[in-house]
């Protein structure tokens, strides 16, 4: 029961956007986030994004500046870390917890791994577009989607394709 | 190293290194993440041909590629044969340069970001992640 309760798309790692200005929107929003933080605290299966956090406040922080890799890469402004801090809030509880990473353009990446031939890359950029490409078995997928506040449905199947076999 | 040799057109079983610098791209099996094979800026990847150097000197190469980061340390290096790029449809070329004789570039890569990055996904299945060794530094 509670773990179908997790893989509710309603349910996700942080705040999910409200449509609503009024005070009992507000105070719904307040209500659900409070749920999904004792959820979070309840359950190790949300803990492992709190490494994600970590991990995006690392990368960010030291590929914030220019020619980070040696090779002349574009540092990771700050909007970017934005995006992407929002995307992993987005999550779906019960979505596995990715390991993020950084691109030569300034993106930030968010990556699922199951082994080299199933495995999902999730480019992040500052104005908020998402490109990714996957490998699964013998197929890939490969796209882009602006990050509107959810994560798009397309991504969210395909994780769940990579870990399925 | 002979400027003859490194100007030869680069053989589909040459070896290549891409130097890594961060340690979120090594992934906790020791294979890489295609993070560090995405071209920039020129739409080209910056690679090092083995050819006849030694593993010092290929280390060398790599310690004064990361010494231009300011925050980060040289982790590895990603070696993969020439032929991983080819069959995804694109050339290395020689590209020699004053620090380093055996620079090539991986050319030819599709301008758009999500093809680049199946590309990547590809060529890393190819790829030999190897740590620095600890005595280089």
């Amino acid at each position: 029961m509670t773990l179908a309760m997790l893989e509710s798309p309603q349910l996700s790692y942080g705040a999910v956007p409200t449509r609503g200005a009024s005070t009992e929107a507000r105070y719904i929003e307040k209500q659900s986030e409070e749920g999904r933080r004792r959820l979070r605290e309840a359950h190790s299966i949300g803990l492992g994004v709190y490494r994600a956090f970590e991990e995006l406040f690392v990368v960010a922080r030291e590929c914030g500046t220019q020619n980070w890799d040696g090779y002349g890469a574009q540092a990771v402004q700050e909007e970017t870390s934005r995006q992407a801090h929002h995307f992993l809030e987005a999550l779906p509880l019960g979505i596995p917890v990715p390991t993020v990473g950084a691109e030569a353009d300034g993106h930030l990446t968010l990556e699922w791994y199951k082994n080299p031939a199933r495995v999902l890359s999730v480019s992040i950029s500052p104005n908020g577009m998402l490109y990714y490409a996957a490998l699964i078995g013998t197929s890939k997928r490969s796209g882009t989607e602006p990050f509107l506040g959810e994560v798009p449905e397309d991504i969210l199947h395909i994780i769940r394709r990579v870990f399925s076999a | 190293m002979s400027h003859l040799i490194v100007e030869q057109p680069v053989a589909d079983a040459e070896w290549l290194a891409r130097y890594i610098v961060r340690k979120e791209h090594v992934r906790r099996d020791g294979t890489v993440k295609p993070d560090p094979f995405i071209p920039f800026k020129y739409v080209e990847l910056s690679v090092t041909r083995h050819l006849t150097l030694t593993e010092q000197q290929i280390w060398d190469i790599g310690e004064r590629v990361a010494s231009q980061t300011h925050h980060t340390q040289l982790q590895g290096r990603g070696d993969t044969e020439a032929s991983a790029y080819v069959r995804q449809r694109l050339r290395v070329i020689a590209a020699p340069e004053e620090q380093n004789p055996n620079h090539a570039n991986v050319i030819d890569w599709p301008a758009d970001k999500q093809a680049q990055k199946e590309i990547a996904l590809e060529i890393v299945k190819h790829v030999c992640y190897k740590a620095k060794p600890i005595t280089t530094s």
